[in-house]
């Protein structure tokens, strides 16, 4: 019987991802199932006054983007050595809009994903970003708070 | 990976149910995954007292008989429901209690020692988007282990 085929977790790099990434590879490795692992970068806006575009923009964004893959790479190797199949994927925008774009274009039938990154204040908060996801996401969704359980 | 629990240590999938569409295709879900990891399943449903207890003997007692028929049927449909699971060779029993329901799901994952629970929601697109589902919106908030939803339309 199979349960999951195809499972994606998006991580902020935050703590608060940390249980929600165990969960997704020890199911991943239950269900002998590829884990893709997205990131989403949100670039600044460069629009700071009035059309005023700072000459190292560009360059911030590329720093940005490289530390980004890197530290996705990082969680990739950490989670390939338990031995479960697993790939990256690395987008830019809005951070619900592109989880929920990647779990289409994966075909993924379950995102697993902690309840609140780097804005969450308590547990009576979801963090908006899973909260879009819960509501908005047509495979089923498992959310791992980041504290007390 | 740490020695945070992993699907491993998933040993009971607590499932609310409604009986509702949502709710159906939540419990076809976590069949397929206690299948996977050998674990047992729990199908709880909440009744709803009816709030009208105070409307004289003959209004109390039509209210008592709408109230047993309702735990009766419950009780039927959690019985045929949880037989699904039994036929495919997961251990699985039920639960029904009364009261409110995200209070009820929360407090039966504590008292079961549940380590998933396998929610419906009602998905509604455009304008009812907002509403995820205010039992599911709370139990995802209070429960105490991790919470899967699955919703109501493909």
């Amino acid at each position: 019987m199979t349960a999951f085929r195809r499972i994606l977790h998006p991580t902020d790099f935050s703590r608060a991802s940390a249980p929600a990434l165990r969960r997704a590879a020890a199911l991943a490795r239950a269900c002998h199932a590829p884990l893709a692992v997205l990131h989403v970068m949100t670039p600044p806006s460069p629009f700071i006054g009035e059309d005023t575009l700072p000459s190292s923009y560009a360059e911030l964004l590329t720093l940005a983007r490289r530390s980004a893959k890197r530290r996705l790479a990082a969680v990739l190797g950490r989670v390939r050595r338990t031995g479960v199949r697993v790939k990256a994927i690395f987008a830019e925008g809005l951070p619900a809009d592109e989880i929920l774009r990647a779990a289409r274009r994966a075909r993924a039938d379950l995102i697993v994903m902690g309840t609140h990154g780097r804005t969450g204040v308590s547990r009576f908060f979801m963090g908006s970003v899973a909260e879009r996801v819960v509501r908005e996401s047509r495979c089923p969704v498992l959310t791992v708070r980041a504290h007390g359980r | 990976m740490g020695a945070e629990p992993g699907a491993e240590d998933i040993a009971r999938l607590l499932v609310p149910t409604d009986f509702s569409a949502g709710s159906e295709r939540a419990w076809a879900v976590a069949r397929r995954l206690a299948g996977r990891l050998g674990a047992e399943l729990v199908l709880v449903h909440v009744l709803v007292e009816a709030p009208l207890y105070s409307e004289g003997p003959f209004t109390m007692k039509r209210a008592r008989d709408v109230f047993e028929a309702a735990r009766g049927w419950a009780v039927k449909t959690l019985g045929e429901w949880t037989s699904t699971a039994a036929a495919a060779g997961i251990a699985a029993r039920w639960v029904l209690r009364t009261g409110v329901p995200y209070q009820e799901i929360v407090g039966a994952a504590a008292r079961e020692r549940a380590d998933l629970i396998v929610i419906g929601t009602h998905g509604r697109g455009g304008l009812d988007r907002a509403l995820l589902g205010s039992v599911a919106d709370r139990v995802i908030r209070l429960a105490p282990c991790p919470v899967v939803t699955v919703r109501d339309t493909e």
